[in-house]
């Protein structure tokens, strides 16, 4: 059951963001309009959507400025999800989130807007990072009715961003993880669940709590979690090395702040251990919100990029210049049609084309079913799609009588380098 | 229930070549036969308005020609000749209407008008008395046949060659095809030099020197493995066009035939399912001639007539490829133009009797996709591509057929009437195999020519498509291509073919064809 917005306007902070970009994705799919309080370049691709500049640093008499598209209906709830995460202090010395939060917070209440606070399941009193006591001091300020706050859990889904973006990065790279406190327990949440608890929070009048925390009720280990990423997502099991928090703390004091910013790597791995168990399952049942089992998907128009990106890589390396639009349109479509429309997965230190070259399978053997295989099928789709096309003139020589033997020489030398090394790395690899 | 109203004097199940050939006599004699085929496509002539070369197609705007619509010619990479993955989607369709199953055995038919003659290579060769020698059947049988088939079809090659004698010289001829510039060095590099136990020349091709009825004569475009603008290549769909313009000859598509039942009245009844309806179609003749594909024919054959669990063997030529390279003509200029399938063709003789020997055709890399080169070479793509480019002048591709006593390769009925086709190559293959291959590069390298490394490679059982004599050596067809245990039942393609040489067989199963049915006339 979903709920029908059609028509409604929302105020969202932090649109730019994981959440916010899926968040307001959804509002304009389901009808409703939505302005931006933004300080960043976005681009305005729907009737729906408008944008007022905005940043955690305006003051009253600017915020009294903002202007708004008439044409939009009264605005039914602002839904604040903006966070610095410089955790910078004001000219007067205060923690930015904590007063930029509430100075707007005062502008939404003097024009009886809805105030929707995105916090966090580590908002405690005595937590052990920053973020979660920020979150905290921000959640006790916000004391006039009509404020709801939403305790939001580890996210998983939808774009690839922002914590999410770097986990699915992470499991995918590798098939060993080492992972402070692994059997730290955590209750994620699916995107979408967390876009309908938001809109839920937003539209109903009266709802008994003030606190709704959106998150699974059933907990499960962080490292439990990751498996669970590599599993659904890229079929394959995931060795996680546990590696103690403290010894992590050791070492990242040993680095001056002056050369890595260890704070911010600091606060979350902080963030990570001092999860406590909520027990929420009140909470959701009064929003109506049903949460099962965990259940990671690939969005298949995000794999499209990302063949789109793989279509570049392979075609480049093989003809050593940009592919044509049409080349990398077939290549799509080939993938489509082959592969069941699955991107392959490179290790995370295939950043161009000559990288690729060192890892490209060698066509001897029984292939079928390995990794190697299936990039080499892919490298053959695209060279397929190359020798007939574009590239066909590079292929067959029709024209010039003689070829450069000198080049012909210097090609044979690289690849006799290059062979050892992709014989080895697939060698080793399987 | 539809009951075909009429009895035919005979029915062709099938429209391959041997359909094909059987029929011609069956039809000039007056007799109505009736044609069954499972396919659904056209037989129109191919519409000519593409007469461009293969040069002027891989300029590079012509790429749906190489990829097929929605990239379906780049399915199947498998597959060397782009000949057999133009048709690609058709294999399943033939394994699923004929219930077959294969394993470790690359098994191919075509359902459609024409049957494999459609991806058919054009070699040709006859056997001779020394490849009859164990059968019944001998030269003199079949040679009236090859001379009748080769005048109805027209082909070219060069009686007069060393190879001749071996591959039949005794056939009308309309000409030779032009050798392209690196087989005309290799043949006269043949001729300078005296060879032990190796034979070279021209192959004898089912391509046409001249205009036939609505066929071109080779222009020598190159495109022969991508199907030819002018239809120059033979293929029984062509034939099939000629045979309606017969009265008494009738073409039926669609219609998968799965049972075979003699009435009261001592004719046969062919019983089948109608592909576009789903509703069962019979048809009654006084004689029936199989010619369904081997397999496709000994499944049915063995449902109906041979006890249950029976095990046959079904041979085949074990073949290899291998890559060769002339050093003086890399880096030089593609040919134009030439005739895109293999130009020349040889034998080399192996221990062990006159029978023992190995065939092979050559191909000029011109004419084949450097794809299937390069996705063999060890290097990155970037480098094949540009090895390749040099290399492809002075590239050729060689196609190797062993004798089918090497492969132990059989067939059998499952329970659920499906046919199990087990893949295997004889203990001794691997001894000839490294014999023939020794052979080989040594003969070569007297010509001039050197192989690539690692490039020669055996194929899968069954993926060089010669197989046969599933039903003539388990002994049951007479001499006149009938069942021994169903009068009336004649089976004209290769499982009744004499025996399995590694010469080209298209040929000899077509002649085989015509032999039974001139008996039937």
């Amino acid at each position: 059951m979903t709920n029908d917005i059609r028509g409604m306007h929302f105020l969202v902070t932090g649109g730019g963001g994981y959440l916010g970009q899926n968040l307001v994705d959804e509002l304009l799919l389901r009808g409703s309009f939505v302005t931006l309080l933004t300080s960043s370049e976005i681009a305005l691709a729907h009737h729906g959507l408008r944008k007022v500049k905005w940043n955690l640093y305006f003051k009253d008499h600017e915020l009294e400025n903002l202007k708004f598209d008439n044409n939009f209906p009264n605005p039914s709830a602002l839904i604040h999800l903006a966070h610095s995460w410089s955790n910078a202090l004001d000219e007067e010395g205060r923690n930015i989130n904590l007063f930029g939060t509430l100075n707007l917070y005062k502008w939404a209440k003097e024009r009886n807007i809805k105030f929707i606070f995105a916090s966090s399941v580590s908002a405690r009193e005595g937590a052990l990072n920053q973020y979660g006591k920020v979150k905290f001091l921000i959640e006790k300020s916000l004391v006039l009715p009509d404020t709801v706050i939403a305790r939001i859990g580890l996210i998983y889904g939808g774009k690839r961003l922002s914590q999410w973006g770097l986990l699915y990065k992470l499991v995918g790279s590798s098939r060993m993880l080492p992972m402070v406190d692994p059997w730290v327990r955590v209750q994620p949440i699916c995107v979408e669940k967390v876009i309908e608890g938001l809109i839920c929070i937003a539209i109903r009048d009266r709802l008994p709590r003030k606190i709704y925390t959106l998150a699974t009720s059933k907990d499960i280990s962080f490292g439990d979690f990751l498996k669970l990423i590599s599993e659904q997502v890229f079929h394959r099991p995931l060795l996680i090395v546990p590696i103690s928090s403290k010894l992590v703390f050791y070492i990242l004091n040993l680095i001056p702040e002056y050369f890595v910013n260890t704070a911010a790597l600091k606060d979350r791995i902080l963030g990570l251990i001092g999860i406590t168990k909520i027990n929420n399952s009140e909470e959701l049942n009064e929003l109506n919100l049903v949460i099962g089992d965990i259940k990671i998907y690939d969005d298949i128009e995000l794999a499209q990029e990302e063949i789109i990106n793989e279509a570049i890589l392979i075609m480049t390396s093989i003809t050593n210049k940009r592919p044509s639009v049409s080349s990398i349109e077939k290549y799509v479509l080939a993938i489509k049609q082959f592969h069941k429309g699955a991107p392959y997965r490179f290790p995370f230190w295939i950043v161009t084309p000559f990288f690729l070259r060192l890892i490209e399978p060698l066509p001897f053997g029984n292939m079928k079913d390995t990794k190697a295989g299936e990039l080499l099928d892919r490298f053959n789709l695209a060279l397929g799609i190359l020798e007939s096309g574009e590239s066909a003139n590079k292929v067959y020589n029709y024209t010039s009588g003689n070829s450069n033997i000198v080049f012909f020489i210097f090609i044979f030398i690289i690849e006799a380098v290059l062979l050892p090394i992709r014989w080895v790395y697939w060698r080793f690899r399987q | 229930m539809t009951y075909g109203n009429n009895i035919y004097d005979f029915i062709v199940v099938g429209s391959g070549p041997s359909s094909v050939s059987a029929a011609w006599p069956l039809v000039k004699s007056g007799k109505r036969v009736l044609m069954i085929d499972a396919g659904k496509d056209e037989i129109l002539p191919n519409a000519v308005n593409d007469p461009l070369s293969l040069k002027d197609l891989r300029n590079g705007t012509h790429s749906h020609f190489f990829q097929g619509v929605n990239l379906s010619k780049l399915f199947n990479q498998e597959f060397s000749s782009p000949k057999i993955r133009i048709s690609g989607e058709n294999f399943s369709e033939y394994l699923k209407l004929n219930k077959l199953e294969a394993n470790n055995f690359s098994l191919t038919g075509l359902i459609g008008a024409g049957g494999l003659s459609r991806i058919w290579g054009a070699a040709c060769s006859c056997y001779d008395d020394d490849d009859l020698f164990e059968s019944e059947i001998k030269l003199k049988d079949l040679l009236p046949s090859y001379i009748k088939i080769a005048n109805r079809i027209g082909m070219t090659g060069n009686n007069s060659s060393s190879i001749a004698k071996f591959i039949g010289d005794q056939l009308p001829l309309q000409g030779s095809l032009e050798l392209t510039p690196l087989m005309k060095k290799l043949i006269s590099s043949y001729g300078d030099k005296s060879f032990k136990n190796f034979l070279m020349g021209e192959t004898l091709t089912a391509v046409i020197g001249r205009n036939i009825d609505s066929r071109g004569a080779c222009t020598g475009e190159m495109r022969c493995m991508w199907g030819c603008p002018s239809e120059a290549i033979y293929s029984a769909k062509q034939e099939i066009r000629q045979l309606l313009s017969f009265d008494n000859f009738e073409f039926r598509q669609n219609i998968v035939v799965d049972d075979l039942i003699q009435n009261k009245t001592g004719q046969w009844d062919v019983r089948g399912i109608e592909r576009t309806s789903s509703g069962r179609k019979y048809f009654s003749g006084n004689k029936i001639l199989l010619g369904m594909g081997i397999f496709g024919t000994t499944r049915l054959v063995m449902e109906k007539f041979l006890p249950k669990g029976k095990s046959l063997r079904v041979l085949h030529n074990p073949s290899f490829s291998g890559a060769m390279v002339i050093p003086g003509f890399i880096g030089r200029q593609l040919p134009p133009k030439g005739y895109g399938g293999s130009q020349l063709c040889f034998r080399i003789q192996l221990s062990g009797g006159k029978q023992e020997y190995a065939f092979g055709l050559i191909f000029d890399a011109a004419s084949l996709p450097a794809y299937d080169l390069m996705r063999h070479m060890p290097f990155t793509r970037y480098g094949a591509i540009n090895i390749t480019r040099a290399l492809i002048p002075g590239l050729f591709i060689l196609m190797v057929y062993m004798p089918s006593r090497l492969s132990d390769s059989h067939v059998k009925l499952e329970p659920d009437n499906k046919l199990k086709i087990n893949g295997d190559y004889d203990l001794n293959f691997k001894n000839s195999y490294s014999e023939s291959v020794r052979h080989i590069k040594s003969a070569f390298y007297k010509l001039g020519a050197y192989s690539l490394p690692g490039s020669f490679k055996a194929y899968m059982p069954g993926a060089e498509v010669h197989y046969g004599c599933t039903l003539s050596s388990a002994g049951v067809i007479s001499k006149n291509g009938e069942l021994k245990m169903a009068k009336g039942i004649y089976v004209i393609d290769g499982s009744s073919l004499p025996v399995l040489t590694a010469k080209s067989h298209t040929l000899t199963i077509m002649a085989n064809a015509d032999r039974i049915a001139c008996g039937l006339v």
